[in-house]
């Protein structure tokens, strides 16, 4: 094996199961398998993912200031807000930009040349926007998602016929949820929903029994993509930021619209209940171990972690370290600045709304809602704290450490011990 | 529903003011360690050096020909 790796991997947010946290957990997970050193900044954590980023090992930051002197051999960056932080705190670190989408504004390229190396991008439809925005062709790699094979498996074999659905979504509209519904009942099929839009998030390690359970499932992307591995058949009926969905997924259309990330939008359908009935009667369960073997050669951890590394290694290697205009220092500089303040006037502006509540004591308040918002403003209160600690902390050791390397108090040190000697 | 999130909100405020003590023990430890630094003598004498050098590199000093050293 080649030399292990210190990389700084980054998300805008880190607090549920959704798209680009759960390829974060996947990417970490397996860079720390092949035996890499890894650290993971996000501004929003949530406590359940971080503890998981913790049991693979991989340190959490909130604050890319109180890291900045350490060393780092390459970025992977996810999401244009913390490409901007990197370049900023980081000015001479390789980065490679993984680029998920194109509809959501986080996965927009940034707006100034940060010098990243290579923008990769998870299908080849985003490689062509990304292409179109002016990123030259031999900055663009496509590597796609990875799904960790060793969550998602076949559990038990999927029914003949379609007895058991899951609806598997974290944005689905109420028209959409609509007719899912009245599929499923006209079909008298059994269901369970899950994700944030129904108030039933899952742990990652649960969706596998969930998904095994089911013979079909209606949702999207990376959720398609989990339940291929599973040998189970989706349909791409989920909210995608347009009306368009794509139906049944089988190995006719799988290549067409793999290169759409799976979203819905490859075959501009505006789906009925009377399509997604037609679509069902399609439905062959041989499909289902067809499927997972394409997917399998196609998203499977552990050979994607090889080719990312490789491509870390290419940026590494061809690494030129280049100055940031004037003008694009004073945007970076002004951007940063705006994230933070923002940040903090949003957090803020709801201590000062409900000061009111904080000052009690919480066995005083008498429903749970002002108790669940106590607390809240509690942990708030509490982060607020622990940061500006942790933030006087690492000033404290910056201090103490140039002391410490300085040639005075080495001599000092020295002349203490020859003191202890002779006496 | 709301009981449970209650609780596991306290709770999860509870690791926090735990996190909390130990950042302030650290700090202190840090602050101990800085302040037995600064007190000691080879600091004040380092910091004198310091400034006698500060003071022989000032130009205007240098310019002053009838200073007697």
């Amino acid at each position: 094996m080649k030399k292990p790796l210190r990389i700084l991997v980054t998300n805008h947010h880190l607090y549920q199961y959704t798209g680009t946290e759960v390829s974060s957990l996947i990417l970490c997970k397996y860079l720390r398998k092949e035996g890499h050193e890894v650290v993971f900044y996000s501004k929003y954590l949530g406590n359940k993912l971080v503890k998981t980023m913790e049991d693979y090992k991989v340190k959490v930051v909130d604050n890319l200031n109180l890291i900045r002197n350490q060393k780092f051999d390459i970025a992977h960056v996810q999401h244009n807000i913390c490409a901007y932080e990197v370049r900023y705190y980081f000015p001479d670190l390789p980065m490679v930009l993984w680029v998920h989408g194109y509809v959501p504004f986080l996965e927009q390229v940034p707006a100034i040349d940060l010098n990243i190396s290579y923008i990769l991008t998870i299908n080849k439809t985003v490689r062509d926007h990304v292409f179109k925005l002016g990123v030259p062709k031999h900055k663009i790699i496509v590597f796609r998602n990875l799904v960790d094979s060793e969550a998602f498996y076949v559990k038990k074999p999927i029914s003949k016929t379609i007895k058991n659905v899951l609806v598997l979504s974290n944005k689905l509209s109420v028209e959409k949820q609509t007719v899912i519904e009245s599929v499923i009942n006209q079909l008298g099929l059994k269901s369970v929903h899950i994700g944030s839009v129904y108030n039933n998030m899952v742990d990652n390690n649960k969706l596998v029994d969930y998904i095994n359970n089911a013979d079909l499932v209606f949702t999207i992307s990376l959720g398609a993509i989990e339940s291929m591995f599973c040998g189970r058949i989706p349909i791409l009926f989920d909210e995608n930021s347009t009306q368009f969905t794509d139906g049944l997924v089988d190995t006719g259309n799988f290549d067409f619209l793999k290169e759409n990330g799976f979203s819905g939008r490859s075959l501009k359908r505006i789906m009925t209940e009377n399509d997604i009935l037609d679509d069902l009667q399609k439905y062959n369960y041989k499909q289902g171990e067809l499927l997972r073997k394409k997917a399998l050669k196609n998203y499977e951890a552990n050979q994607q972690i090889k080719k990312i590394v490789d491509i870390y290694n290419q940026a590494i290697k061809n690494f030129k370290k280049k100055q940031l205009s004037k003008k694009n220092n004073e945007i970076l500089y002004h951007l940063i600045r705006s994230v933070e303040e923002a940040r903090f006037y949003s957090i803020d502006v709801l201590r000062a709304q409900t000061s009111t509540i904080q000052g009690l004591d919480i066995n005083s308040l008498e429903s749970d809602d002002q108790k669940i918002m106590h607390e809240c403003f509690h942990y708030v209160e509490l982060s607020n704290r622990v940061n500006s600690l942790n933030e006087k902390i690492f000033q404290l050791k910056l201090d103490l450490n140039k002391i410490k390397n300085s040639r005075y108090y080495l001599l000092w040190q020295k002349f203490n011990k020859l003191k202890k000697i002779i006496k | 529903m709301k009981k449970k999130m209650t609780d596991y909100l306290v709770s999860r405020n509870k690791q926090l003011e735990e996190k909390l003590v130990d950042l302030e023990n650290k700090k202190k430890e840090l602050e101990d360690q800085y302040v037995t630094i600064h007190e000691s003598k080879a600091y004040k004498f380092w910091r004198k050096i310091q400034s006698c050098k500060k003071t022989l590199k000032n130009p205007h000093f240098l310019n002053h020909k009838d200073v007697n050293f």
